[in-house]
């Protein structure tokens, strides 16, 4: 990384630090939690579905269990940073019980295979808990955004940061190589079940994570609501506006995802949906790489001009 | 003419006197020498039956407001005794004050209450006549005992100095910056009655004020509302910039008050009255800064009930033959409009709107109720605006509302972000809620946090209540009410041998469906029901009932009670009639609500029954035009929940016109204090935000909702039973 870069990348995290404090209106506060808890979930979703290539629709189970993780212990007295802990913890465990028979899944059955877990435990999860998830008012009394806004950055520039390691180590490599072609990593030592369980704990342990910040962010919802699929499809759909298998692409799908659909809700009112889902057809067919790939395409063009012969390994996948 | 009576009246009561005197008096009180608390107005004398006594009540103009509301209020009071009280106004006439004197001992009453006696000394003659014929009299105002039983006298000196006092206060708040002496002011008194010159040199003593300076000093005898008029057109022609005015009664201060608004009708609040007496409808009106500049008068006797009442206690023991004070000092009280400076501007400039918002889902699972739900918003809006909007006395005008909503996409996460918009950008005073109970849930959290009032319909669940929010408030039927209501209509509409007994309940296994499904089973066993199938299914489109069905019908189940969402319901209904079991009575909320219901289902669909919290047939004040602006904008009358949407509107406005001010807290507490006439009916609210509110039950009938319970709202007969799905 260039000394640029980490000027441009401190000072940006310098700045967001300081928001709360100059910014005084709840809404705008509020906003930026929601693109920070977006980039963690689109950023943990694309460790296994963009650098590994197994594309899940389950994500919410790992969401769910967070946040019903770090409710329930939080309302029953114990302290949120180690409540959180031991949503991501749950999440893990039960990505890694899923894991293995899902993973015989390949392509759409694995799709489908993830998507159907997450129902059933969605399902269950409604039947078990059928109540609202709300604080008490005393709760609601002293409630701050400050301490979740600060939360929610921080997890989304360690989730970033993880990312951006994950893709420079060895680890990071092998999920790649997965990715590109299982039958010829493995035959070049790479164990693939491996790789795909590690992407699967680290996506599901920071999925897991981002749930149980939204219980502590939260004031009132079903105990059902943070396992129902629509969590699934909107990291899905992040991470594809933003570009698969990059670290900016989630980041910059989140925000995408988040701001646009603020601006276009409080601007355009009952057509948002419409017009939201016109540009995300439109991402689709013409930048089928994400936003992502409109900076490649420039840089591309650029070095082609420059050094015409020069080709480049990317850890984008192929399409 | 008056002397040459005067003389022959005193020698015969003199007369009377030694003749009286040789007979055994009634055991009266001995006088004291300390004023008298004024009579307990709960202390009944010790009295012997008064029905049928006769009481006189004599005062010195019949014109006067004041002197009015309390002989009249004196009078009913003995009514309901039995006592007649008959009222005499002198009209300013000392002659005719002694005749109907002398007409009250002809006609052999039983008490006297003689008021500001004309002619002090020649009433006394009088007095001592009445005593003589066995008359008790009481006097008021008279500060020496003299001939009368009773007395009830006020420091006329202190009413004036209290007048002044509370004319100092309001010029000093309402002139911060004015100069000493600068505040002219006038009095409007009379030196020739000793009561009232003591009163007017009482007031006079607002030349003690620092900033006022007393310009003019005006004699009239007794300030009728036209006199008053007069003497402050000539008070303004002699000085211009007088700005407060002393009068020593109610009727004068009403006419001051007239001229006053002639005079600045632009500019009133620069201008102040203030009286010696109360009439009850300035003593009304006064708090509530209702009687222009008619600002402050002093209540002799504390408010006027508390002379009504110590006057007819005081009377009541002496005519009964029972205890009663002899002397009794009237305390003084004050009613003021609280003045507001004219510096500046007398009132903070209003905002151009009030702003009132919600998160609503439009689009989504719930997106059909919100539907149902937003033009009962705006529709309610469009017509409290088309009167100017709600008036708050903090701005004292009417402001309109203006409405902001988003759609949350039915997204509780959404909504709370939404509601998090409304507060910081849009500063709303009130919440309105969106639909659905889930959302509702995340809402009213929001709404507790921010202490924004919160107004939410569309949504039963009583278990949201129970959180200890105060912010919360729902003109919406609840489970507890809704379960209890299904069996008592039962019992009420169907006679008891036709009724059926045999309950099935398939509900959801989400928290309302739980919770109306248990309140169901307690309210089934306490009517004399029995519940014999209970069936569960999580919330979903497209359930399988057929098992649940089949053990209702194995049962013998009459009664189906239940809560499906829409397709689900359509999909339990059509497999009920494959399956051949027709429930004769059924209760399905939620599925039946839309119209889609009656346009899918068909026959099928008919005779079912729902609880959706009001109908466009009820018959209460607003609801045809509510209906008629509905049919202009969607061509049908207003969807079941349009209704309760605009009843919140209502609630909110009503709320801040009582709070007369934006600050969400009093608002809150206006709101929860609500007694209000609705299009839904009559609302108030219970301690933990729930509605008392109608219930109405509604009934699918050849394919139109139909109103069937209650009797008096119904727009049609109640059906029962449901002949079997085969033979409609």
């Amino acid at each position: 990384m260039r000394n640029l870069q980490i000027i441009f990348i401190v000072l940006l995290i310098i700045i967001l630090v300081c928001i709360p404090m100059v910014i005084e209106k709840d809404s705008l506060i509020n906003l930026f939690i929601l693109i920070f808890l977006y980039i963690t979930l689109a950023s943990s979703w694309n460790i296994l579905g963009g650098y590994t290539g197994q594309t899940s629709l389950g994500h919410a189970a790992f969401f769910g269990l967070g946040a019903l993780a770090t409710r329930l212990l939080w309302i029953e007295g114990f302290p949120i940073y180690p409540s959180i802990l031991a949503g991501g913890l749950l999440a893990v465990a039960f990505a890694l019980l899923i894991g293995a028979p899902t993973f015989r899944l390949k392509g759409v059955y694995f799709a489908i295979g993830t998507l159907a877990l997450a129902q059933i435990l969605n399902v269950t999860v409604g039947n078990v808990f059928p109540t609202i998830a709300a604080l008490p008012v005393e709760e609601l009394t002293t409630y701050q955004l400050a301490p979740r806004y600060y939360l929610l950055l921080g997890l989304a520039v360690v989730v970033v940061g993880v990312s951006y390691l994950l893709v420079k180590s060895k680890y990071g490599l092998g999920m790649m190589a997965v990715r590109e072609q299982e039958d010829a990593a493995e035959s070049l030592g790479i164990s693939a079940l491996r790789h795909k369980l590690l992407a699967l704990a680290i996506s599901a342990f920071f999925t897991g994570l981002g749930g149980g910040a939204f219980a502590y962010y939260h004031v009132s919802y079903y105990y059902q609501f943070p396992f129902s699929p629509v969590w699934s499809l909107d990291m899905l759909t992040m991470v594809f506006i933003g570009g698969t298998g990059t670290v900016l692409g989630p980041i910059i799908g989140a925000v995408f995802f988040v701001v646009l659909k603020e601006f276009l809700v409080l601007n355009v009112g009952e057509y948002h949906l419409i017009i939201f889902g016109g540009l995300f057809i439109l991402v689709v067919l013409f930048l089928p790489g994400g936003i992502i790939s409109i900076w490649k395409k420039i840089q591309y063009a650029r070095t082609h001009r420059l050094r015409p012969n020069v080709a480049k390994l990317s850890p984008e996948p192929k399409r | 003419m008056k002397a040459k009576l005067r003389s022959p009246i005193v020698i015969v009561l003199l007369l009377s006197m030694l003749l009286a005197a040789c007979t055994t008096p009634t055991a009266a009180p001995e006088p004291t020498t300390e004023p008298a608390a004024p009579a307990e107005p709960t202390k009944a004398p010790a009295a012997g039956s008064i029905e049928g006594k006769k009481v006189c009540y004599l005062i010195p103009e019949s014109g006067n407001a004041f002197l009015s509301g309390l002989t009249e209020g004196v009078k009913e009071k003995f009514a309901a005794d039995g006592v007649e009280v008959a009222i005499y106004g002198a009209e300013g006439n000392a002659t005719t004050q002694y005749n109907q004197i002398e007409n009250c001992i002809s006609q052999g009453v039983d008490g006297m209450v003689i008021m500001a006696a004309l002619e002090p000394e020649g009433v006394a003659a009088a007095v001592l006549e009445a005593k003589a014929a066995g008359i008790k009299v009481m006097g008021v105002p008279v500060d020496e005992q003299g001939p009368y039983d009773a007395i009830m006298h006020t420091d006329q000196y202190e009413i004036g100095t209290t007048m002044a006092e509370m004319a100092c206060e309001w010029i000093d708040a309402t002139y911060p910056d004015a100069e000493d002496n600068s505040v002219e002011v006038a009095v409007i008194g009379t030196k020739g009655t000793e009561n009232i010159k003591k009163r007017s040199e009482g007031m006079e003593t607002i030349d003690d004020c620092a900033k006022a300076k007393l310009v003019q000093f005006v004699d009239v005898p007794e300030a009728t509302i036209s006199e008053a008029v007069s003497a402050t057109e000539n008070i303004f022609t002699a000085n211009p910039d007088v700005k407060v005015i002393l009068v020593v009664g109610d009727s004068g201060a009403q006419g001051v008050a007239e001229a006053m608004a002639a005079y600045a009708p632009d500019n009133l609040d620069e201008y102040a009255v203030f009286s010696g007496d109360v009439s009850p409808d300035t003593q009304e009106k006064l708090p509530k800064c209702e009687a222009g500049a008619y600002r402050g008068a002093v209540a002799i006797g504390g408010s006027l009930d508390d002379l009504i009442q110590s006057t007819y206690s005081i009377m009541k023991g002496m005519i009964s033959g029972g205890d009663y004070p002899v002397e009794t000092l009237d305390p003084l009280t004050t009613f003021r409009c609280e003045p507001t400076p004219v510096e500046g501007a007398a009132k903070p400039p209003a905002p151009e709107f009030i702003e009132i918002g919600g998160s609503i889902p439009l689009t989504g699972p719930f997106g059909s109720l919100g539907n149902m739900v937003l033009p009962g918003y705006e529709i309610a809006v469009e017509d409290i605006n088309a009167e100017g909007g709600v008036y708050v006395e903090e701005y004292g005008t009417k402001i309109p509302l203006r409405l902001t909503y988003y759609d949350d996409e039915s997204d509780p996460t959404k909504a709370v972000s939404r509601l998090e918009t409304l507060f910081s950008e849009q500063n709303v005073t009130a919440y309105l809620g969106g639909a659905g109970s889930s959302m509702h849930a995340a809402a009213s959290a929001i709404a507790e946090k921010n202490q924004v009032p919160y107004c939410g319909i569309a949504f039963a669940l009583y278990q949201i209540h129970q959180q200890g929010y105060k912010y919360l408030f729902s003109p919406f039927p609840k489970s507890p009410q809704q379960a209890k209501d299904t069996f008592e209509i039962l019992n009420a509409a169907i006679p008891e041998g036709e009724r059926p007994t045999k309950v099935a309940i398939f509900s959801y296994s989400d928290d309302w469906g739980k919770e109306i499904g248990d309140l169901w089973e307690q309210n089934a066993a306490e009517n004399g029901y029995e519940v014999v199938v209970r069936e569960e299914r999580p919330v979903a489109p497209d359930n399988d009932w057929s098992d649940a069905i089949l053990k209702a019908k194995a049962a013998g189940a009459e009664v189906l009670l239940s809560l499906p969402i829409f397709p689900d319901g359509s999909g339990m209904f059509k497999t009920m009639a494959e399956l051949g079991w027709t429930p004769k009575f059924s209760v399905v909320i939620r599925a039946p609500e839309g119209v889609n219901w009656g346009e899918s289902m068909g026959a099928i669909g008919d005779y079912v029954t729902i609880f959706p919290g009001w109908h466009h047939g009820e018959k209460f004040p607003g609801v045809d035009e509510l209906n008629a602006a509905y049919e202009a904008k969607f061509g049908r009358p207003a969807d079941l929940l349009t209704g309760p949407a605009y009843a919140c509107v209502q609630i909110v406005a009503a709320a801040i016109e009582k709070a007369g001010t934006l600050d969400r807290a009093a608002v809150r507490d206006a709101m929860a204090a609500t007694d209000l006439e609705t299009v839904i009916g009559p609302v108030t609210f219970n301690e933990d935000g729930t509605g008392n509110v109608l219930n109405p039950l509604i009934q699918w009938q050849n394919g139109q909702l139909q109103l069937v319970w209650p009797e008096e709202q119904a727009t049609a007969e109640f059906l029962y039973p449901a002949p079997p799905f085969e033979e409609r």
